[in-house]
């Protein structure tokens, strides 16, 4: 009896499934759309490098040392005449992948922990959240330096030094999340039906933490990104002639006074890819966040 | 500004007429920027000598013109036949900073401190052939050696060797370093860690070395900063704050905007070799000559300099053509730059290429770890290019100079890149002589021929059997390929405009004796 339900509510509209109701409600989220384009064509120019970057990022060129940019060299080069367009569109490479895999490294831990944490409670509880205190009382830079002295400067080493760091973090923010779901009554309910705690935890509160989970590694990757880049420009992530984009700003620092290019640009890659990052994922907790349901 | 050009003969002193005229009655500061803070301005316990000259003197001084040896605390001196005792007529009426009188017993006293075990100087060894020193009278010094050592009034100029005031020392125990008294044209005044170190004129400073002023500076203050940032340098050069740079090469590329900003740039070349490649040769791959050959021949030393805008020269040997001794023949015998030949060479010594172009042996790809610095990550870069092309897998390793310095003192390492500044040929004994492994002999060498050639170069007291056997040691490195020498670099001295009077020897000593301050 369709009809009789659009005749008592007769102002309802069409049913569109809620999925694409976000979609478009993204869509119109300027900040969002020009956070997810930024980023999202970052993300394509990272995984095409190969077929993008106009020369080889490694390649050296003694008779075009530190050119302006030009229609040859749009960015201009370097002082050992490598394209810097060529090692920025690397770098990107470089950087994204080490920026995405510590936050995978962050989120996990921090879902992981905050799960056990928020769910089981006791002394499971005070033991992790003990254990998150001391690290948070640790200035990150003191941790991340700490793991970049055992294991020797490169990038593998900052990207686990960087996930690390930020699981605490993580783990407050997904615990705290877990002990507003678990008061809820469908978790009463697959209780009393007798399903077990890991099940609970990973069928039920984990998919409702989840999208938590997504807004904040997106808003936390800009951090990552700035961290990373900033150890590689102290000379303690990626090693010359690595492109990474911390690496070569600190080479074009040297360079400075003479030619403003081989700093500039790497500069610009960072700042585009943090705020591309941070307006997607302030779209993206737009869209998830109740509170903003019109 | 005119961009003045230093020949290996020539010194140019900016003694100006109106430097003169104004010397009376401009007093100032003169503000010398670093990059590199003392450890400590005790002479016997610092690494780096390069400040200890304004507050000390030395027995003897190097004419900046003539490069010869002139006298300074030492009237005259004389050696007796056999090489193996010198004596030093000292200077009357010199004072110590805090009034005491100096007399040969300080000496003697100085360098008995050099020397005793607790003292534990890292620049004692390079002297370690002075057996004994006695004061005759009170101003008669006798130096006495194990064995004739040639490069002993060289080594005599450097800031280490300056007299120590035995009350000055006693009295001040540990905080000697940060306090410290000698009879220079300089006294201490204060050390603020990080930031600066404050001297000003000595006023019973009434003597000096004959190619300066007899008498105190004209300067009141002299004021190191510590500036660890090279960019900053720059910039308090361009707003004045800064009047000449010490330790800290100038970059080639910066010269024009130095002298912009009304600084006169004084040019020398280095008086060592930066940069050049060391290898552990008591190690596969480099314990094979043949090896170390195709390393040799596979740098193109001239594409290094093209990709530093010029601003320096190739070097043949294991010494520079700035260094005192050096012999041009290895410029004949040396190694240019013959890649095909390289590739041969590795061929010979039984590598293979495979299919990527990579060399390999018994399947193993040829690879290693080059250790670099900051500072020398440019060139490893090009390095690294250069030896890819000869079929090495060669990844970089950058650490600070600490770190590197402590992995290739104890041979553990494979190849990285080095630089020194040493004026005298000795260097090469400190470098290759067996005795310093485990020191300064960081490329492990281990030759008795090559350890006899060197002794030879300290115990020969003629100068021509010395120069011939320090050009033999020359030439036998270049022949085992015990290093690969790259480039000597042009440096650049900038000294403002405002500083009149400055005297800058061919090996870039800098004397401010004579300065002014020349207000504009």
């Amino acid at each position: 009896m369709p009809d009789t339900i659009n005749e008592i509510h007769p102002n309802k509209p069409t049913q569109v499934p809620q999925r694409t109701r976000m979609l478009r409600r993204f869509v119109r989220h300027r900040g969002g759309m020009v956070g997810l384009l930024l980023f999202g064509g970052l993300l394509v120019i990272a995984i095409f490098a190969q077929q993008i970057a106009p020369y080889d990022p490694l390649a050296l060129d003694y008779h075009s040392t530190l050119q302006p940019p030009s229609p040859a060299h749009w960015f201009g080069t370097d002082d050992l005449g490598r394209d810097i367009l060529s090692r920025a569109i690397w770098g990107a490479r470089e950087s994204l992948r080490v920026a995405l895999l510590a936050s995978a490294i962050g989120i996990i831990g921090g879902l992981v922990f905050g799960l056990i944490s928020g769910y089981l409670g006791g002394w499971a509880d005070v033991l992790i959240q003990r254990i998150v205190e001391i690290m948070l009382a640790f200035p990150t830079i003191l941790l991340v330096l700490s793991i970049v002295a055992a294991l020797g400067p490169n990038l593998t080493t900052i990207l686990i030094a960087a996930g690390i760091s930020t699981i605490p973090i993580y783990i407050r923010m997904i615990r705290s999340t877990v002990l507003v779901e678990r008061e809820k009554e469908y978790i009463l309910a697959s209780v009393a039906l007798g399903a077990g705690q890991f099940g609970i935890m990973a069928r039920h509160i984990l998919p409702n933490v989840l999208s938590t989970a997504i807004i904040y590694t997106t808003l936390g990757l800009g951090g990552i990104i700035l961290a990373t880049s900033g150890l590689s420009y102290v000379g303690l992530g990626a090693q010359p002639p690595t492109p990474e984009w911390g690496a070569m700003l600190t080479e074009g620092q040297r360079l400075f006074r003479n030619a403003w290019w081989p700093a500039f640009f790497p500069g610009l890659f960072i700042f585009l890819a943090v705020v591309g990052v941070n307006l997607l994922g302030d779209g993206l907790r737009d869209l998830f966040d109740p509170n903003m349901n019109v | 500004m005119k961009r003045i050009r230093f020949t290996a003969l020539t010194l140019v002193i900016l003694l100006l007429l109106t430097g003169i005229s104004s010397a009376q009655d401009t007093w100032g500061t003169v503000v010398v920027a670093t990059t590199l803070e003392p450890d400590t301005m005790d002479a016997h316990r610092t690494s780096g000598g390069g400040l200890l000259r304004f507050i000390g003197a030395t027995l003897i001084a190097k004419d900046p013109q003539t490069s010869a040896y002139v006298p300074y605390l030492a009237e005259s001196w004389s050696t007796s036949e056999d090489g193996l005792t010198w004596e030093f007529k000292l200077r009357q009426g010199v004072k110590f900073h805090d009034g005491t009188d100096f007399t040969a017993q300080d000496y003697v006293y100085t360098f008995q401190r050099w020397f005793a075990e607790d003292t534990a100087s890292p620049s004692a060894a390079t002297y370690s052939l002075i057996t004994s020193t006695e004061a005759v009278d009170d101003y008669t010094l006798q130096l006495n050696l194990a064995a004739p050592f040639y490069p002993l009034l060289e080594l005599l100029t450097q800031g280490f060797a300056q007299p120590l005031s035995q009350e000055a020392v006693e009295t001040a125990g540990d905080t000697y370093g940060q306090q410290p008294i000698s009879v220079g044209p300089f006294r201490f005044v204060e050390w603020v860690v990080g930031d600066r170190m404050v001297l000003e004129r000595n006023p019973d400073y009434t003597w000096a070395p004959p190619f300066l002023h007899e008498g105190a500076p004209y300067i009141d203050q002299l004021v190191l900063r510590f500036v660890p940032d090279y960019t900053t340098i720059l910039a308090g050069m361009e707003t004045g704050e800064i009047d000449t740079v010490l330790g800290t090469n100038l970059n080639g590329r910066d010269v024009p905007t130095a002298e912009a900003a009304g600084f006169n740039i004084f040019t020398t070349y280095g008086r060592g070799m930066a940069p050049y490649v060391l290898m552990n040769v008591s190690q596969p791959p480099f314990d094979d000559i043949l090896v170390r050959q195709a390393f040799n021949l596979a740098v193109d030393k001239e594409a290094i300099i093209g990709f530093m805008g010029g601003g320096a020269i190739p070097q043949h040997g294991p010494i520079s053509l700035s260094v005192a001794g050096y012999w041009p023949g290895v410029e004949d015998i040396g190694y240019h730059y013959d890649l095909e030949q390289a590739r041969q060479l590795m061929q010979d010594a039984g590598y293979t290429y495979n299919d990527a172009g990579m060399l390999e042996k018994n399947g193993e790809p040829l690879a290693m770890k080059m250790l670099i610095i900051p500072d020398t990550a440019p060139f490893g870069q090009i390095l690294q290019a250069m030896y890819t092309e000869l079929g090495v897998s060669l990844e970089l390793e950058q650490s600070d100079l600490g770190v590197l310095f402590g992995r290739v003192v104890t041979g553990d390492y494979q190849i990285g890149v080095g630089f020194y500044d040493f004026p005298e040929a000795d260097v090469m004994y400190t470098f290759y002589h067996s005795s310093g492994i485990g020191g300064f002999n960081i490329s492990q060498v281990n030759d008795p021929t090559l350890d006899a050639i060197l002794d030879r170069t300290r115990n020969e007291i003629d100068g021509d059997a010395r120069q011939q056997a320090v050009n033999e040691a020359q030439q036998y490195i270049v022949e085992q390929a015990f290093v690969v020498p790259l480039i000597t670099l042009e440096e650049y001295l900038p000294v403002s405009s405002r500083v009149q009077g400055a005297v800058i020897s061919q090996d870039a000593t800098l004397w401010l004796n004579d300065a002014t301050i020349v207000e504009n």
